[in-house]
């Protein structure tokens, strides 16, 4: 019986099969010398099944009909990996205990390795830590050896090194939050650590990725990461490859633990536990308590007690805003209040809208969803409405109405638990949002806030030039008419057409 | 019929298949079958091998196989569930199509997607502003999954 194979080399051959026992692996063995791809590598694929080592020709013929004449596609696969990680690893060991005595200058060639995470894609587990295609194998057997051992044993020896870098010392004043990272000795022995331990660190790589992921598919994740990258990492990135600190030997890269912890802080350490979702701040609160002692960057998403909230700006940033985003996965109102009351979160919250630039970073975050609605935005950047959306009382008003409006969904939240003022709560429980609730909440957003003014018409004619023109465009061109269903529907297009149509008919 | 239809279609398969597709019925039931696409050279999924599950109606070929990526995929028309956004599996389909051409035309989505018809938005934004960060991402889901 003769076999056709196409290779995806692009090679044909033909294979002769004399006894239909011959098993695939034998079979393999054969194809290793015709065609390019060792044993190992192959896969072989027969009506779009992958073949198994230990099926024999017999059962092709049996179950898969297979004939005189038949095609076979071999694929080169994953080599498992073994060989090339010993290699690596044999080429950068030495190059360690080689580098300077000083440990300020031992700091720098490190840098330049950093300096390829620019190029490409920041989040691809290959670029975010081995930039010189260092396997984790590698790299741990780097941090195994004495320079490093002496380094990962004095944390503090770390962290003069990073401190004593100029670029990295303004970019941690202007980065106030990143610098607490770097004052918390903690984090740097806890990513040496990791760095230490390849399946360690290859978890902690893939759930990052995976968490990225997540994130990025969340609507306004992925601006939330093009900030982080904008915000933190190329300034981080541009402070460690200024030419004045690069020696470029691109042997050892101890500074990783600087590059790695604004990251790491947003995630949390290995677990076994599947992926938890990035705004669920209740499941990843438990995953944290069941992974403590192997927490790369100690907090997780802030709502931890006691694990160091303001190590991570960015994750409780996240988890909070992206709570308030999508209502869908709403942490449970206990739960919210529970974290209100958490002096950790409030102390970060605090800090949070004490910082002008974050917040409008946060607001940059929120624009997508904004655009149709430019009132919004206007009261987001409003620093007195700010400032009430941080009053503790109203947060817990909000987040009784969002439990008010979660009834019909959560049955297991009763009234039991209301907060003191909430008379309203689980008066509803058809899901349907309580208008009372609403209603003061608005009100106490309104109150201590500055009456705005009235919007003249030339104003907003201004303001939303651009959707005015869109009316018109639509053939609308009644300007006065359009500009006033602007002013109603707060600069929304499509509401305005609806305004516009209603008024015409 | 369609039973006639489909063990024809299955000869010519196992005789001369197309370079990079395969398939064939799962176990006994010719109206399951199972299918593999090698990632096309030219394209971020190359090297990675690709399953998918085909279904044939009992009408067939008068109405279209459903087919379905079981393999997860980062591409601008195949969503999370595996469905794939293809008019010729859907109103543009033709009895004078075949399992064979359907999975060659596949292939070729792989390489050219159709970001102006997108199934799932978000990677089809990323397409069309960031082709490198698109690459890197469907490169790094080929070898994460596919391999």
């Amino acid at each position: 019986m003769k076999i056709n194979i196409k290779s995806s080399t692009g090679d044909k051959f033909t294979v002769d099969v004399e006894s239909k026992s011959e098993t695939i692996s034998e079979f393999k063995g054969r194809l290793a010398e015709l065609s390019s791809i060792p044993k190992d590598a192959q896969r072989l694929i027969f009506r779009g099944h992958v073949l198994k080592d230990n099926q024999t020709i017999q059962e092709l013929i049996d179950n898969h009909k297979m004939e005189d004449g038949h095609t076979m596609h071999l694929v080169r696969g994953t080599v498992p990996s073994g060989n090339a990680a010993s290699t690596g690893a044999a080429a950068a060991s030495p190059a360690a205990p080689g580098t300077t005595p000083n440990p300020a200058g031992a700091a720098q060639p490190g840098m330049g390795g950093m300096a390829d995470f620019s190029n490409g894609n920041m989040f691809s587990p290959e670029n975010m830590m081995m930039p010189n295609g260092m396997t984790p194998e590698s790299l741990g057997q780097l941090m195994d050896s004495p320079l490093m051992r002496t380094l990962t044993d004095n944390p503090e020896l770390v962290r003069q090194m990073i401190l004593s870098n100029p670029q990295l010392q303004q970019f941690r004043e202007q980065n106030p939050e990143i610098a607490q990272l770097f004052n918390n000795p903690e984090t740097f022995r806890q990513a040496l650590e990791t760095m230490r331990n390849p399946s360690m660190m290859s978890e902690v790589l893939r759930q990052t990725d995976r968490q990225m992921a997540n994130i990025e598919m969340t609507p306004g994740g992925f601006d939330a990461l093009r900030n982080l990258y904008q915000y933190v990492q190329t300034p981080l990135m541009d402070a460690v490859r200024n030419p004045e600190s690069t020696n470029n030997s691109n042997a050892t890269n101890t500074q990783n633990a600087g590059e790695e912890n604004p990251f790491s802080s947003l995630f949390n350490g290995p677990s076994a536990q599947p992926m938890p979702n990035p705004w669920d701040r209740s499941a990843t609160a438990n995953t944290t308590a069941l992974t403590g002692n192997t927490n790369t960057a100690g907090a997780g998403v802030g709502a931890t007690p006691g694990a160091n909230p303001q190590a991570n700006p960015f994750a409780s940033m996240m988890g909070s805003m992206g709570g308030m985003g999508t209502p869908g996965q709403m942490p449970s109102a206990e739960e919210l209040a529970r974290l209100q009351s958490n002096p950790a979160f409030q102390e970060t919250m605090q800090q949070l809208m004490s910082n002008p630039q974050m917040f409008e970073q946060m607001t940059q975050v929120f624009q997508n969803a904004m655009r149709q609605n430019p009132q919004m935005a206007d009261m987001m950047r409003d620093p007195e409405f700010v400032r009430r959306m941080s009053d503790p009382n109203l947060m817990r008003e909000v987040s009784n109405m969002m439990r008010t409006m979660q009834g019909g969904q959560n049955p297991t939240t009763d009234s039991t638990d209301a907060q003191p003022g909430t008379e309203t709560t689980g008066s509803t429980p058809s899901g349907q949002p309580d208008m009372a609730a609403m209603a003061r909440m608005l009100q106490g957003m309104q109150m201590n806030r500055p009456a705005q003014p009235q919007i003249t018409p030339e104003q907003a004619e201004e303001r939303f030039s651009s959707q005015l023109t869109q009316l018109q465009d639509m053939g609308f061109f009644d300007r006065q008419l359009c500009v006033q269903a602007l002013i109603d529907t707060g600069g929304n297009v499509s509401a305005a057409v609806e305004r516009l149509l209603n008024m015409l008919g | 019929m369609a039973l006639k239809r489909i063990n024809k279609e299955l000869q010519d398969l196992g005789k001369d298949p197309p370079a990079n597709c395969s398939a064939g019925p799962v176990g006994d039931d010719f109206y399951h079958w199972q299918a593999t696409i090698m990632g096309p050279p030219d394209s971020p999924y190359s090297g990675g091998v690709f399953f998918l599950n085909i279904h044939f109606p009992t009408d067939y070929p008068f109405k279209p196989p459903k087919i379905q990526f079981t393999t997860k995929i980062y591409h601008p028309n195949i969503n999370g569930n595996g469905s794939i956004c293809l008019d010729i599996l859907r109103d543009q389909w033709s009895p004078a199509l075949t399992i064979s051409k359907v999975l060659l035309s596949i292939c070729s989505l792989l390489t050219d997607p159709n970001p102006d018809d997108p199934l799932v938005p978000d990677i089809a934004q990323t397409y069309k502003t960031n082709r490198a960060r698109y690459d890197d991402l469907a490169r790094d889901w080929t070898r994460k999954y596919a391999h």
